[in-house]
């Protein structure tokens, strides 16, 4: 895991060396002074060669430091950390949106195998996993927003209710702030906005959840020990929701890991469409404006917290499944 | 003598079985069929889209500002965008852009992924488990990061956008291809090529790569369909197409100011993306199926 965040940053910093356009150019702006360029590059310690740059860059990163952002000229880990815990928390709502809407559906299919429900949810899954997730957001803003009035727009709170109960920040994440310190008018707030950018976040996954759910307890469905059960007499539902559940449900977690990356990306889109103030829209936004230190940023906290992610389904993994353990893997 | 002719006789009609059997295979498969149709009709827009657009100019650089944000009429089958352009002619251009680039990112992954993952099932040990690791990383990351940070880096151009998800693109493969190598080497016939000699590189050309190709292709014709998705997705953000191009993610990008008012100006193209992943989706899907006795 070490070895390959290191290999991302030499990435990374390989990409800002031979980027074509000049990092102290566009900190000047157009038109420079005499002497103006040579000051910038000074600055920023593009005048050092590029060995010794990678080793500052690495002794920065470790540090926490991802640089100054060109943009808006704060350091850019001032401006993750701002935009951090929305991403964060966007995310986890999305993924357990996807995990209770997706499980029950993906086992409901399992045990009805070949019926009018299973199929029509393998349709439903072919169909979800080919909707761009950015146009959806669009399209729930036209009609949901826009059209019927019922949901809010874009945002994380609405302004009146940010200035008349504003959040206490204590973890930096509304919606525990918010529970923690009772404030409910804009705990209530916060969950409306978040509605749609989750709902429309957990599209990006739900089918995946749906499908592998489905074929996994099929899978368990046919081992021996549910034979045997069955052979014993035990009650269906048993069996079922008992004993094939738990060893169902293992590759799940496998996909849960998988999702939260795949959710992490889809969070660039879906936060853009929504005007959510997380890390995503702040990424697309040193996009356009060719922010080199605030992409490569974005791109270390997203691995890093990838990586977290893996990490953790593997400690999960070898606490439920005991063949695991014993492998010793 | 005549026994020869015989023998090629009754070869020849179990190929012909062969192949009826699986043309029945296909046939009975609804929603195989279904891909199939959807397909060849968008294959058939993206080729005569010339012929076929009303105002073929309109995907190129036309400008009329006097029939501009038109809602869907007999003259404009889907209405017109913000400079007035026909939004029919464009998201027929657009299936164009959409079907090479896709093709492309599949194809560079699937040369890049083809020889690595045939070795590193084949052969195994040090190489096999570096290129995993490799791999490893490459997978436990979002597909659009590494994408995003070239595109930042290098400004965004359909080129670009492609090579990106490609490079993003390949590990998949390697490790499919690896799974199913790591079968096919140990079968029998293959233990029978070794032992009376034959080349690892024959083994290889000869007996690995037609038997373990399958599920590679499934995944192929479902990937065709996400990388269109994801190369929408890349140009959306600013990755990839430049006015006046005709791609979907970036005309959904550009009509974000007015389809809030105007709502044919994003949904048209967002539904020929959607329509099109799906129907790669059909295919794969279908073809899986198709491939897998288990299911017969």
């Amino acid at each position: 895991m070490v070895v390959v965040l290191w290999v991302l940053t030499m990435v990374t910093f390989f990409l800002t060396t031979i980027a074509p356009s000049d990092p102290a150019g566009l900190w000047v702006g157009p038109r420079p002074k005499p002497g103006q360029l040579e000051k910038a590059r000074k600055q920023l310690g593009l005048d050092k060669p590029a060995h010794v740059r990678y080793v500052i860059y690495l002794k920065n990163l470790t540090r926490g430091d991802f640089g100054v952002s060109i943009r808006t000229r704060q350091p850019v880990t001032e401006e993750l950390k701002r935009y951090f815990a929305a991403t964060i928390e966007l995310v986890t709502v999305a993924i357990i949106i996807s995990l209770i809407i997706g499980i029950p559906l993906g086992i409901y299919t399992a045990f009805r195998r070949e019926s009018l429900a299973d199929h029509s949810g393998r349709i439903f899954s072919l169909m979800g996993v080919a909707v761009p997730i950015f146009w959806l957001g669009m399209m729930f803003q036209l009609t949901l927003s826009s059209g019927l009035k019922i949901l809010p727009l874009q945002g994380q709170i609405s302004s009146y209710v940010f200035l008349t109960s504003p959040v206490k920040s204590i973890t930096g994440f509304y919606l525990i702030d918010s529970l923690v310190t009772g404030n409910w008018v804009a705990f209530k707030d916060i969950i409306i906005h978040m509605i749609l950018p989750a709902i429309t976040l957990s599209f990006a996954s739900l089918a995946f959840i749906v499908r592998i759910t489905r074929s996994s307890m099929i899978e368990v469905m046919t081992a021996d020990y549910i034979r045997t059960a069955k052979a014993y007499g035990l009650g269906n539902k048993l069996i079922r929701y008992k004993y094939a559940l738990k060893n169902g449900l293992i590759p799940v977690v496998t996909v849960t890991g998988l999702s939260y990356a795949y959710e992490l990306g889809g969070s660039i889109l879906v936060e853009n469409i929504f005007d959510w103030p997380g890390m995503g829209r702040f990424l697309w936004l040193s996009i356009i404006n060719n922010d080199y230190p605030g992409i490569m940023g974005v791109t270390i906290v997203f691995a890093v917290i990838c990586c977290t992610i893996n990490l953790m389904v593997d400690l999960v993994y070898a606490l439920i499944d005991p063949k695991v353990r014993i492998a010793g893997t | 003598m005549e026994a020869v002719p015989q023998k090629a006789d009754s070869r020849l009609a179990r190929k012909t079985e062969r192949i009826a059997y699986f043309l029945y295979l296909i046939g009975r498969n609804r929603l195989f069929m279904l891909g199939l149709g959807i397909g060849a009709i968008i294959v058939m827009a993206a080729l005569f889209a010339p012929w076929i657009a009303p105002y073929p100019g309109d995907a190129t650089g036309d400008i009329n500002m006097q029939a501009k944000l038109k809602p869907p009429s007999s003259q404009h089958f889907m209405g017109t965008d913000h400079f007035g352009r026909d939004i029919f002619s464009r998201v027929l251009y657009g299936t164009r852009k959409s079907l090479s680039i896709g093709i492309g990112i599949v194809l560079i992954a699937f040369i890049i992924g083809l020889p690595l993952g045939l070795i590193a099932g084949y052969y195994g040990g040090r190489i096999d488990e570096i290129l995993m690791r490799i791999c490893d990383g490459f997978l436990s990351f979002p597909v659009l990061l590494l994408p995003i940070a070239i595109g930042g880096v290098f400004g965004g151009s359909m080129k670009v956008n492609m090579i990106g998800l490609a490079i993003v693109w390949w590990p998949w493969y390697v490790r499919l291809l690896r799974g199913q190598v790591l079968i096919t080497r140990e079968q029998a016939y293959v233990m029978a090529a070794k032992s009376i000699g034959v080349k690892n590189t024959t083994i290889i050309l000869r007996h690995i790569i037609a038997n373990s190709i399958g599920p590679v292709l499934v995944q192929v014709s479902l990937d065709l369909g996400y990388a269109i998705l994801a190369s929408a997705s890349l140009s959306f953000i600013g990755i990839g197409a430049k006015p006046p191009m005709a791609e979907w993610g970036f005309m959904i990008s550009e009509a974000r100011p007015y389809f809030m008012n105007f709502w044919w100006t994003t949904t048209f193209p967002g539904l020929a993306i959607f329509l099109t992943v799906f129907t790669f989706n059909l295919l794969g899907d279908g073809l899986r199926e198709i491939l897998d006795p288990k299911t017969r």
